[in-house]
């Protein structure tokens, strides 16, 4: 579903993504773990499309096309959802319109019927149900006065509306009390099929008790210097990441670089 | 609704609530003078936008006395883009009365919106919105003053422009507190969106303090759209157009939002929705 390859990238010209590769199929979760500034969010912002992020050079295929030039618009059509470390406050725009609005662009994208609002309001109410939203959500602006922790629940409900085939979830356990964990990641759960494929970005090895990854990644300094299963995050959170930094010579080696 | 004839005062008596708002249209230059008896309750609509496109200019003097306990929504509406007018409303307050007023401004040559809120009696609120949204070469003022001389009362100022094109939008306010008059609450907040290279926004909030008790605060800004929001929109599949108009929207909706009556609410809205598509260029 995702093939990136040799991908640089950066933000006002300094290179953060030095060399990064990835492939993810359907059906499977893999995690990215590793240290403040190893270019995780440089990443996740990437693949959505950020406007304030460069890339230098590689690519980023998705559904075997190349998406890295593709505005942010265009590539949540085609499948792509982020879920933002830091959800952006909208005052003025409740979220039962936004999510009708953001709905009705994906069907109209796939050339089906657009719903009005007592249609959508019924699927709205089942999405909210995946994370335990109050009814009041519906009617409430966009994360404005939320708490963290609703404002992460609510990123999960728009994940749900929009049902992407690739769902990039960037820190989503940061700044949630064990609660709002359980009930975040039990969210992203339900919505895990056979047909759609998940990347975690996480600092903690907390969040995969929680959902269990295919995959785990270490970034470091911009490209992946170890892969392995899931005991590879209970590894890291014995060692801590100074040990795997200290190993990264060896890892590149190991890597032919 | 019903429609007054301008020129005529308006009296709504003692412990009257009006279940309907009362329309108003400016098509004279004549003063009108407004008086809510001790606790009468009504909602007074004020228009000009019939004589939207006249060539003549409209100035208009309207007068408004609160008593006790009273409680008034005002919402005052100037639309149309080649007439120059004025529109001045003076308020006195009674103890504990209630003003809600609102003023929704939309293009125009030249348009003044003078708003002055007298404090006469202890314990009176007042909440004082305005919603500037201008295109081409209007030009719009909002000039407040908030006078509070009895104690323990309470003035709210929120006001915002969206200025496209090659628009001026300005907003001037005073806040005078008297001797003796402790406790006064006041909050001048000025928020102005530019959509333009060209466009301009100028915002003056003011503060007289001469008792010693009181809690005044005051802000302005003026900016762009945010590229964080645009981006979060975008990313959940909204064209830039549209999140550019969502965003816009939402800056007026947050003066729009709490208009008690849901027909004006809902009329305000359309209203602005309609403008806001036409000065960004999308169909919604």
């Amino acid at each position: 579903m995702l093939t990136i390859k040799n991908l640089h990238a950066g933000i006002d010209g300094k290179e953060i993504l030095k060399g990064f590769d990835l492939e993810v199929k359907a059906g499977q979760v893999h995690a990215i773990m590793g240290p403040n500034g190893s270019g995780k969010s440089t990443l996740a912002k990437v693949l959505a499309g950020d406007p304030h992020y460069d890339i230098t050079a590689g690519e980023i295929l998705f559904k075997g096309t190349n998406i890295a030039t593709l505005d942010p618009e265009e590539r949540a059509l085609r499948g792509i959802f982020l879920a933002f470390q830091y959800p952006v406050e909208i005052p003025g725009v409740n979220n039962a319109s936004f999510l009708r609005m953001a709905y009705n662009s994906k069907q109209k994208f796939l050339k089906k019927a657009e719903l009005d609002p007592l249609e959508f309001d019924e699927i709205l109410k089942e999405k909210m149900k995946v994370v335990e939203m109050k009814a009041d959500f519906a009617n409430r602006s966009v994360n404005h006065g939320f708490s963290g922790g609703e404002k992460k629940r609510n990123e999960i409900v728009q994940m749900a509306v929009l049902d992407p085939a690739l769902a990039v979830l960037d820190e989503t356990d940061s700044g949630l009390d064990i609660d709002a964990l359980r009930i975040v990641a039990g969210g992203v759960n339900k919505l895990r099929t056979k047909d759609n494929a998940i990347i975690l970005i996480t600092h903690y090895q907390r969040l995969l008790d929680y959902i269990q990854p295919d995959f785990v990644h270490i970034l470091a300094n911009g490209k992946i210097v170890r892969s392995g299963d899931k005991s590879l995050a209970l590894e890291l959170e014995k060692k801590g990441y100074d040990l795997i930094a200290s190993a990264m010579p060896a890892a590149c080696e190991k890597m032919g670089k | 609704m019903s429609t007054h004839v301008s020129g005529q005062p308006i009296h709504i008596s003692k412990n009257t609530h009006l279940a309907e708002p009362i329309q108003v249209i400016l098509n004279s230059s004549a003063p009108l003078q407004v008086t809510l008896d001790e606790h009468a309750q009504a909602t007074l609509v004020l228009n000009d936008s019939t004589h939207a496109n006249s060539a003549q200019d409209l100035h208009n003097l309207i007068e408004v006395t609160l008593g006790e306990g009273a409680d008034l929504d005002f919402l005052l509406i100037q639309r149309g883009e080649t007439v120059k007018r004025s529109v001045t409303s003076r308020f006195a307050l009674g103890r504990s009365s209630r003003l809600r007023a609102l003023s929704f401004i939309q293009d125009g040559t030249l348009t003044k919106n003078e708003i002055h809120v007298d404090f006469k009696g202890e314990g009176a609120e007042a909440s004082l919105k305005g919603l500037s949204v201008l295109e081409g070469v209007s030009e719009a003022y909002h000039k407040v003053t908030a006078n509070h001389a009895a104690a323990h009362c309470q003035s709210v100022q929120f006001y915002k422009s969206i200025v496209g094109d090659r628009a001026k939008s300005g907003f001037e306010s005073l806040v005078w507190v008297h001797p003796g008059a402790q406790k006064s609450d006041s909050r001048q907040l000025s928020r102005n969106l530019l959509l333009s290279d060209f466009a301009t926004a100028t915002a003056q909030p003011d503060l007289k303090i001469l008792a010693d008790d009181v809690s005044c605060a005051h802000g302005a800004t003026v900016g762009q759209l945010d590229k964080d929001e645009l981006f979060y929109l975008q990313s959940r599949g909204l064209s830039k157009d549209v999140a550019r108009f969502v965003l816009t929207y939402g800056f007026a909706e947050e003066i729009l939002e709490d208009i008690r009556d849901t027909g004006l609410k809902n009329t305000l809205e359309a209203l602005v929705r309609a403008e806001l598509a036409s000065l960004l260029k999308v169909e919604i």
